[in-house]
């Protein structure tokens, strides 16, 4: 009688211990850390990105991609025409005045200060700004409504983008 | 101290009746029509309402005190078509966050294409779709005051052979894959892969057409690439008799896998021009370096590439006799696409999975190339479209291709490379493009797409 309820209690602990596994991912994307070699798909396995036209990656999971920290509503690919590095990361931003703001003090930070973009690598539409960085390894547009410090909310989500300089 | 055993089972058994895991009213747990089944006999009368009944589909409305990942759900929508379940949808009371941490927590991250909070999973059995309407925020910003909305469709009628069968197919890892992608100028081309026809391309200035090449393969790690040039069609669609000065064909091979976003190429070469150049036109200062080929009737090149390993050879190619040696082959290969044209036209399911079922196992399991998921979504599509088929056609004027190596055999029309057999409705033409195998005991068997 003993041991059969020995059994009947490993069996329940078994039968408690045997459920699936959490297969959340711990890791959040951090766009900074992106680089030209980066294989999302291989360092995000978990996570879900959809194919976008035949050289390309979207992925639109706002819980598990950041920007310097601040949350972003989307990210998509691009592939270089070698098809064995990244081209292109576009981000865009939540239509967020305060964070728009915030993250162009912090790329000017880490950066210096923007200039134009001479090198024709964006595009942004008239009612936009196009500030860009260079640094080594990439270039950085980032495009935002040209009055971005006297309106009290902006109409337009700001994009980020990001193009890989080829060494 | 018997007394303190039985006590600590009874409250393992509480346990597990608070984990709602044994308990039937959570709906997570139905992956089949008996687990219904089970469900309804638990009703009373007044708690179950059938909707409609169109034929082969039954909707009905089930009331009680079910719940979803610990969330109370108070009504289901549950659809059955051919006797099996199609569809459950419902709403929780409440519990968006907890209900989204639950699906995570068993399937992984679901996939979010739109903007809104909107999921979607797709495992074996069913694809689990979540929403939560009338909410203006994201998902950073859910809780657990919105409800959700879930729609489970699930994918095979549940506990029938398909479904088992592809239950017993391991589910890919990091497997890679292969896909030719072909440019080609002033000529048609056939591409070959192991003596497989991979792709037919006819007319001529084409750019990045490609075809997967998975299922050529052989075992071990060497394959084989025979590219045929042909004259093809000139500017104005008529058919060339001989190989332009033009004829150039590009050819890749790039390995992906669903674990890399990228593509290496691991070979690529172009049809050779011949050494010196020549003078397009007498009097005219122009020369090119023309096609080494120029002015035959056509051309092969060889080549060779090496993939991963490759573990396992198909499955038809142990029991496959060399269709050259059976006298009746043309006879014997028609007849079985004559079979598969009865099949789709009386929308005979059973027939079909008699005939391609086969096959779609095997491409699972010899290759390991489709993933479960993958496997199951194939074969739903045969069998959709056994029910939508209008006309199926088996042409008239046939040839049988066969490969180098004798084993396997296709119809296509005569003098046009095109499968013979293929089901035509308004809008598209969908080839029935499947080798045939003729095993020791002269039965044939379809055996690759």
């Amino acid at each position: 009688m003993k041991s059969c309820l020995l059994y009947c209690l490993l069996l329940s602990t078994l039968w408690a211990c045997n459920r699936p596994t959490p297969k959340k991912p711990s890791d959040i994307i951090q766009i900074d850390a992106i680089t030209r070699d980066s294989d999302l798909l291989a360092d995000y396995p978990v996570l879900h990105f959809v194919r976008n036209g035949i050289s390309g990656y979207e992925f639109n999971d706002e819980r598990y991609i950041q920007l310097l920290g601040m949350p972003v509503a989307g990210m998509t690919i691009a592939i270089d025409e070698d098809k064995l590095h990244l081209k292109r990361v576009s981000v865009a931003l939540f239509k967020n005045k305060q964070d728009a703001v915030n993250l162009k003090e912090k790329l000017t930070a880490l950066y210096g200060k923007p200039g134009a973009d001479s090198t024709g690598e964006f595009y942004a539409n008239e009612e936009n700004d196009l500030l860009v960085w260079k640094n080594q390894q990439q270039l950085m547009g980032l495009s935002l409504p040209k009055n971005i410090n006297t309106v009290t909310e902006i109409a337009e989500a700001p994009t980020f983008r990001i193009s890989f300089i080829q060494p | 101290m018997n007394k303190l055993y039985l006590g600590i089972v009874l409250l393992y058994a509480l346990l597990m009746a608070s984990c709602g895991h044994s308990s039937l009213t959570a709906i997570e747990n139905i992956h089949h029509r008996q687990q219904l089944d089970s469900l309804i006999a638990t009703l009373s009368k007044s708690q179950v309402q059938v909707d409609s009944v169109p034929v082969r589909v039954l909707v009905m409305h089930l009331k009680g005190d079910f719940t979803y990942y610990g969330q109370p759900v108070k009504e289901l929508q549950v659809e059955l078509k051919e006797e099996a379940i199609a569809r459950i949808s419902f709403q929780t009371e409440k519990g968006a966050l907890e209900v989204l941490n639950g699906l995570e927590s068993a399937f992984g991250t679901g996939l979010k294409e739109g903007s809104g909070p909107d999921l979607t999973w797709k495992t074996v059995e069913k694809n689990i779709i979540f929403t939560v309407t009338d909410y203006k925020g994201n998902l950073l910003t859910l809780s657990n005051k919105e409800k959700s909305y879930i729609t489970l469709y699930f994918n095979q009628p549940a506990n029938n052979k398909v479904t088992n069968a592809y239950t017993t197919v391991p589910a890919t890892g990091a497997s890679d894959n292969y896909r030719l992608e072909v440019d080609n100028s002033e000529c048609g081309y056939r591409v070959y892969v192991n003596g497989f026809l991979a792709l037919t391309h006819l007319r001529a200035n084409t750019l990045g057409v490609t075809a997967d090449i998975n299922s050529y393969l052989q075992k071990g790690s060497k394959q084989t690439l025979m590219v045929e040039l042909l004259p093809g069609v000139d500017f104005d669609g008529y058919p060339r008799s001989r190989l332009h000065q033009e004829s150039v064909v590009t050819v890749a091979v790039h390995k992906w896998s669903d674990q890399s976003c990228f593509l290496p190429v691991i070979l690529q070469f172009k049809t050779p021009n011949a050494d010196t150049m020549i003078q397009l036109e007498p009097h005219y200062y122009k020369a090119i370096r023309a096609s080494r080929f120029s002015g035959q009737l056509s051309a092969t090149i060889n080549q060779t590439f090496e993939t991963t390993i490759q573990p396992f050879d198909l499955p038809a190619y142990a029991t496959a006799t060399d269709i050259r040696k059976v006298p009746d082959a043309k006879d014997r290969v028609v007849a079985h696409y004559r079979k598969l044209q009865a099949a789709y036209q009386s929308k005979d399911t059973q027939q079909l999975a008699n005939l391609l079922f086969p096959l779609e196992q095997n491409k699972a399991m010899a290759w390991h190339l489709y993933k479960p998921t993958d496997g199951q979504a194939q074969w739903k599509s045969i069998i959709d479209l056994a029910h939508i088929t209008d006309t199926v056609t088996l042409a008239e004027n046939t040839s049988l291709y066969v490969t180098p190596d004798g084993r396997f055999a296709k119809l296509i029309i005569d003098g046009k490379d095109d499968p013979a057999c293929y089901i035509e409705d308004a809008n598209k033409v969908y080839p029935l493009d499947y080798y045939v195998s003729i095993d020791k005991n002269n039965e044939p068997h379809f055996v690759i797409e």
